[in-house]
């Protein structure tokens, strides 16, 4: 059998004036798309708005019938999937650490990014059943290469999606693993994703890779996207490949890739306007079954490979935690002279009104705008930081044990 | 090959702040219950309400020869308090925050802080996988007005969905804890039947000698306040051990209450304001190739569509009922936004008034900062995080094999 896979970041963030561009024009332009195509499992992330959500349905109800949106955060996820083939069961993890909710320019922090699971259930072509097991996820936004403040964060996250999808795929015949991971190939987290969960990369996989060289599947910034900042196409002119779909099966199902492209970039060839300012990743997957045999897991003769693979790649997250925990530290203290400083300033101001009764309303606005700030600043200082520090000791404790039981 | 294996867990009670909010002779039981723990023989402890990781740490040291594996699950502010200690090599862990926990602005509770979870490790016994999880869900506080139920419902079926989606390469899985929820209630139900465990308690053959089972609240506890003895006289089963078989033959041997009293001695305490459960299981590996699927208990269980039904509508009144705040909150806003602005220039006409208004103001900003973040942003993700419980249970209703 043939199963079809697509993957698409649609940026559809819904205010007005910071909101994307063109978005109603484009997700209705998505929507045909789709609908036209003939896909078995899709995933959109950046879908902000649940009323966009609920369109996407409505219109792709005919080819796919089954859809799932995973409520998260504030704003969020943003992560939907939509499926030809009828959905059994979902599941979601929120991981635990996502940005700062006082970083309002970026927002991810009220996105409340998650990894969604859907199991599916089908037949394959001699009756046989196959439980799929399809994952989607959005991770935390990269914005400054050079100065990552969010990398303990992002690196977490690609540790827990790891983690999520090893744990909960032991049943499935076939997982797939797709969405916006805002990491390149090559990556920390990329890497600890697919050794710590045995995924394959449709991309790298897909037939010609080692002769298309040339062909780097760029699905970001890409230098023909409309959408495209200017200073982007300057700090890396070809684009980046962040969006993927990756895979891993069962030994008891043959599977091999017989398609891998990126696509859905320009809505029409006469047309300036993409679909998104990310390009679409789609796979089709041949596969049949190989005998009765039914393994536990997946690929576990590769188990001694895979360890010796991923200490080196937990032993740099762990530094990266420690990095992580060190900056925590020091936060605290500038937050606790922050909030020394706004009661000096409350202190201090005290009489101000009644000595120049002009400033009044001045004044109590002023008093207000500090107040909320130094609550603020109480909060996060003593108990947000806390929580995060407890987030990041959490994976590291965690990727301890892993590198222990290499020793045995 | 034949392994035996002893579980235990107990909810310790070591709240490590002092009175009033801490917990009675801390120190004192913490130190019998770790000298229980390393004379006893155990092959796996779960614990919970271990705050202080100080704590965990001296237990650790103290059963270092017995139960020389641990894992401490690290969470929100003061928390877990989830741990788990192994006389077998854990190979890997796994954590699950739960989405609801209770309201931060609810301090006389605490429970949002504890950042609950349920952890989960995976033990290795020569050839056997065994997975074990722990978790503390969120207190009931009053059984007649259960201000928290969506929250502890979900808690509840995030649990049971955590477990059926982890346990299937394990030869048994354990799922030990406080769950804070009695056989009779929807919750417990909805974990046993989506999960698919069976209770080591309800499963033990009977002896002569019973004991009620109660965990909590025990007429026999020093630590049970008066006023609880007389709504609930015998006390609470709320804390348990539940498994459920992999592929291979697992017998529970037995299931019995231990941890009560420290001592015979009349003015010795109790280890906790919880007893302890104990299970010993016979897992047997002899090359049989057993079913993976635990299809046998799917008879045995309560059919899931009627415990889906009661619990989505539970969700959707936690949901109508955040939709309901965030108008009471946006009306204490405008209330004492006004007031605040009316108060504009109220020192100037009375200035003895300067600091008292400063104070009020000072106040008011608190509060109001607090309803526009509780009011806007609090409240929404709470109204998701119902929302993605509910449609989930919708999408189990929908497999109907």
């Amino acid at each position: 059998m043939r199963l079809s896979v697509l993957t698409l970041n649609c940026w559809g963030i819904p205010y007005p004036y910071f909101g994307s561009k063109d978005r109603a024009l484009r997700f209705d332009k998505i929507a045909g798309k789709v609908a036209e195509s003939n896909y078995d499992f899709v995933s959109f992330q950046e879908v902000w708005d649940e009323a966009d959500f609920e369109r996407l349905k409505g219109q792709l109800g005919d080819v796919l019938p089954y859809a799932h949106y995973f409520h998260s955060g504030v704003i969020g996820s943003g992560v939907c999937v939509f499926s030809r083939h009828k959905i059994v069961g979902t599941l979601l993890h929120r991981f635990s650490l996502n940005g700062y909710a006082h970083h309002i320019h970026r927002g991810d922090w009220f996105g409340g990014k998650v990894v969604g699971l859907a199991k599916v259930r089908l037949e394959m072509d001699d009756g046989r059943p196959l439980l799929v097991h399809f994952y989607a996820t959005h991770i935390h936004a990269e914005y400054d290469r050079d100065n990552d403040l969010y990398l303990p964060h992002r690196t977490l996250q690609a540790f827990e999606l790891a983690d999520f999808v090893r744990h909960t795929s032991e049943g499935a015949d076939l997982s797939l693993v797709v969405g916006d991971l805002n990491l390149e190939p090559g990556d920390l987290g990329q890497e600890l994703v697919l050794v710590n969960a045995g995924l394959n990369d449709a991309w790298t996989n897909r037939p010609g890779a080692k002769d298309s060289a040339n062909d780097e599947g760029m699905t970001s910034d890409k230098p023909n996207n409309c959408y495209t900042p200017e200073r982007q196409k300057l700090r890396c002119p070809k684009g980046k490949r962040i969006d993927y779909i990756m895979y891993n099966h069962n030994p008891a199902v043959k599977l091999t890739v017989d398609s891998c492209e990126v696509t859905m970039e320009k809505i029409a060839s006469d047309s300036p306007i993409n679909f998104s300012d990310h390009a679409a990743v789609t796979a089709t997957f041949k596969l049949h079954s190989v005998g009765d045999a039914r393994s536990n897991g997946h690929g576990g003769g590769n188990a001694e490979e895979r360890r010796s693979m991923l200490r080196p790649l937990l032993e740099r997250s762990i530094e990266i935690f420690n990095d992580g925990l060190q900056v925590v530290k020091t936060t605290q203290r500038h937050y606790i002279l922050a909030i020394a400083f706004l009661l000096l300033i409350l202190f201090i101001t005290i009489d101000v009104e009644l000595m120049i009764p002009r400033l009044a309303i001045l004044a109590m606005m002023g008093r207000f705008a500090t107040t909320v700030v130094l609550a603020y600043c109480t909060w996060h200082g003593i108990i947000g930081l806390r929580i995060e520090r407890k987030a990041l000791m959490s994976a590291k404790n965690a990727m301890v044990i892993y590198l222990s039981d290499s020793n045995n | 090959m034949d392994v035996v294996l002893r579980v235990l867990t107990l909810n310790c009670w070591a709240l490590p702040q002092p009175w009033p909010i801490g917990s009675k002779h801390r120190s004192y039981r913490l130190a019998k219950l770790a000298e229980a723990l390393a004379a006893g023989t155990y092959d796996i402890v779960a614990l919970q309400e271990l705050w202080d990781e100080s704590d965990f740490v001296k237990i650790k040291d103290a059963v270092r020869s017995t139960l020389p594996f641990s894992h401490y699950y690290h969470s929100g502010l003061t928390g877990s308090g989830v741990c788990i200690l192994s006389r077998f090599p854990i190979v890997s862990t796994l954590m699950h925050r739960y989405s609801l926990n209770g309201y931060a602005h609810h301090i006389h509770r605490g429970d949002w802080f504890g950042g609950k979870v349920v952890g989960m490790a995976e033990v290795e016994i020569g050839d056997l996988n065994i997975n074990v999880y722990s978790t503390h869900l969120h207190a009931e506080y009053d059984k007649e007005n259960d201000l928290y139920l969506p929250h502890r419902l979900c808690q509840a079926f995030e649990l049971s969905q955590f477990v059926k989606h982890t346990a299937k390469g394990a030869h048994l899985s354990l799922v030990t804890g406080d769950f804070n929820m009695e056989p009779s209630d929807l919750g417990y139900r909805v974990i046993l039947c989506n999960a698919k465990v069976k209770d080591a308690w309800t499963m033990r053959s009977l002896s002569a000698d019973e004991d009620t089972g109660a965990t909590c609240e025990r007429p026999d506890n020093i630590y049970t306040p008066k006023s609880l003895l007389k709504l609930c006289p015998d006390g609470k089963r709320l804390d348990y051990i539940m498994y459920r078989k992999g592929h291979a033959d697992i017998e529970l041997v037995k299931c019995e209450n231990r941890l009560n009293r420290i001592s015979e001695n009349e003015d010795d305490v109790n280890y906790s304001d919880h007893i302890a459960v104990y299970a010993e299981f016979q897992i047997k590996t002899m090359g049989r190739r057993s079913s993976m699927n635990s299809s046998a208990t799917k008879e045995e269980c309560e059919p899931a569509a009627p415990l889906l039904g009661k619990s989505i509508q539970i969700l959707e009144n936690g949901e109508r009922r955040a939709k309901w705040d965030r108008r009471f909150y946006v009306a204490v806003i405008v209330v004492l936004a006004t007031i605040f602005i009316a108060s504009v220039n109220v020192e100037i006409h009375f200035p003895a008034w300067a600091i008292p208004a400063l104070i009020t103001r000072v106040v008011l900003t608190l509060i109001i900062g607090f309803c526009v973040w509780y009011g806007f942003f609090g409240l929404t993700m709470e109204e998701k995080a119902l929302k993605a419980a509910k449609l989930s249970m919708i999408q189990l209703l929908n497999d109907t094999t």
